[in-house]
């Protein structure tokens, strides 16, 4: 199975129970990298046919794939 | 091209260090003889001095004294109309209601007048007056000797008279000829180039300008970035705004960062704060650089703020959506009003935003942060333009265009092509910006939207310190309402060019 890296945002009605919030992703198959509360936003890794599970998940608005962004090698003029 | 906000440029691209010599048709006799003084080519001799429209007896005063010579007026003459003979014989003419001044000075004089033109002397500028040719005009109508008066008749104040430029006397000149439209473009030139010249002195953008504004820039004391936002005029510093930075991370160790207040942190696995690719010291370097650098010019804009710098990309340049959240949540707990992101990934037309990026942006800025992000660096004007980069394409964050120093959209530069939030907010300078760079290069010119953003985020902080009691969204809106409006689509530069407060 592949394993994803995924961002999660919680939804604004549920920032007020922000850990109950992770406990139920962690029970949806989410690895936890790290939980960043202030922003409500839990980053973590799941396995591929597990991340409708976590969609579903009471408290979460949204789940993306983390990206790689990239910007230009030190010697470049256009940064 | 950029507007001109009131600039007698308006409408047109200056080209303030060519020669007004315009080509004679080769049917049209011999060319003009210049005036046997040292003189540079191209010049008449006389000299052109640009005086404080609102100290102009002020400037004449001065000229005065500098000089020793008696002004006359053009007020004193009737319509406002001086001829040649009048200039040959007065030597000084002051044209009051263009606040100009034509004097023919003799090569000794030129030094102490170029002296007198100091801070609150009330003279602007001075240079040599040029000679300028017709090109398509009848000959007819310019064959005249230096003597010759041409009426000048341009119907609007003040009806002057202006000297022909010194021709052969072929033959005796008409009474009275319209003078040629050319003749009056390349005296207009000559105004406008002086007028530049002035802006460019006192640090204000001159839109309009085209390519050759960099030119007419002094950048021995300051940045053109700088200059073109008037961060040298606002009174703010940044002093107790704290801005993140997040990047590369920063040399911490730069001597022109010495005695800062720094607070950094690194979110890339295995990797210190210290910046070891440049991108990072770079952007903190603009946002938040020193006053007086080591070397100058002047490159940082908030040299009072409180500098956070969060890595958030490895030494090699990449990062993760992962490790800019966490950034983001980082410069939230440490209540920075201002965050910086020179960072982003490229979009595809018709892409969306990211909700969870969104969501969190709008979270900052409840929380009293904003978040000001690069536009990107895709396009390839003027073939191509591509959308905004990720994250910047979220409604909440502010993306940041970038102009050259013409004031012209960069090549490279996004546009606000994707609806719902792909627009881009606002620009600043982001093309030959100087800042500074990890040891031991200390300082490096380099080009990017993400150059850019710094410039925002720095004139952010400076805002926010002017007006302590707005955070946020509100914050952001300064932003956008104090922009200088520019004649350009809103698609490539949104409000305009970010403008320090006063």
């Amino acid at each position: 199975m592949t394993v994803e890296r995924v961002n999660i945002v919680i939804a604004d009605a549920y920032l007020g129970r922000f850990e109950a919030v992770v406990k139920r992703c962690v029970k949806a198959g989410l690895e936890v990298d790290q939980a960043l509360k202030d922003i409500g936003v839990v980053s973590g890794r799941i396995d591929a046919g597990n991340r409708q599970r976590l969609r579903r998940v009471r408290g979460v608005a949204a789940v993306e794939t983390d990206r790689e962004l990239h910007i230009a090698p030190p010697g470049s003029e256009k940064q | 091209m950029a507007e001109t906000n009131g600039n007698v440029n308006k409408g047109r691209r200056a080209k303030p260090t060519q020669p007004l010599r315009r080509r004679r048709p080769a049917d049209s006799g011999p060319p003009p003889e210049v005036p046997t003084e040292p003189q540079m080519p191209g010049t008449t001799g006389r000299y052109l001095v640009l005086i404080d429209a609102d100290n102009v007896r002020k400037g004449v005063n001065a000229l005065t004294q500098a000089t020793g010579m008696s002004f006359a007026s053009a007020a004193d003459f009737e319509g406002g109309a001086i001829d040649a003979e009048t200039l040959s014989t007065e030597g000084a003419i002051v044209f009051d209601e263009l606040a100009v001044a034509v004097l023919d000075l003799n090569p000794d004089q030129v030094p102490s007048v170029s002296a007198a033109a100091t801070e609150g002397s009330g003279i602007l500028a001075v240079e040599p007056e040029r000679v300028v040719y017709a090109i398509d005009e009848p000959t007819g109508l310019l064959l005249a000797d230096s003597a010759t008066t041409i009426p000048l008749e341009v119907g609007a104040p003040p009806d002057v008279l202006i000297p022909a430029p010194p021709m052969p006397a072929a033959q005796p000149p008409p009474p009275r000829a319209s003078l040629p439209m050319d003749f009056l473009l390349g005296y207009r030139e000559a105004v406008n180039h002086l007028v530049d010249r002035a802006l460019a002195a006192a640090g204000v953008a001159a839109p309009g300008a085209g390519e050759v504004f960099l030119e007419a820039l002094d950048q021995s004391s300051l940045t053109w970035g700088l200059q073109v936002t008037r961060v040298a005029e606002s009174r703010a510093t940044g002093r107790g705004v704290r801005v993140a930075v997040l990047d590369t991370g920063m040399d911490l160790g730069h001597p022109d960062f010495v005695g800062r207040s720094i607070t950094s942190r690194s979110f890339i696995r295995f990797e210190a704060v210290q910046d070891l690719h440049g991108h990072g010291t770079h952007c903190v370097g603009t946002a938040c650089g020193p006053k007086r650098p080591g070397q100058m010019p002047r490159y940082g804009i908030a040299y009072e703020a409180e500098i956070y710098a969060g890595k958030v990309l490895s030494n090699r340049g990449s990062g993760s959506d992962s490790g800019i959240l966490a950034g983001i949540n980082w410069a939230i707990s440490q209540n920075c009003r201002v965050v910086s992101m020179s960072l982003g990934a490229p979009t595809v037309a018709g892409q969306g935003f990211s909700r969870i990026f969104e969501s969190v942006a709008r979270r900052a800025l409840a929380a009293g942060t904003l978040i000001v992000a690069a536009a990107g660096n895709e396009s390839q004007r003027p073939g191509l333009i591509s959308p905004v980069s990720h994250p910047a394409n979220c409604p909440s964050i502010m993306a940041v265009g970038a102009f050259d120093s013409a004031l012209v959209v960069a090549a490279f530069s996004c546009g606000g092509l994707n609806p719902q939030g792909g627009q881009v907010d606002i620009a600043a300078p982001g093309v030959q910006v100087r800042s500074a760079w990890p040891r031991p290069v200390l300082y490096r010119t380099i080009s990017g939207t993400s150059m850019a953003t710094p410039h925002v985020a720095g004139i952010a902080a400076l805002h926010a310190e002017a007006n302590s009691d707005v955070r946020g969204g509100a914050l952001g809106w300064l932003l956008l309402q104090s922009a200088k409006r520019v004649d350009l689509p809103t698609r490539d530069v949104g409000a305009g060019l970010a403008q320090a407060p006063e």
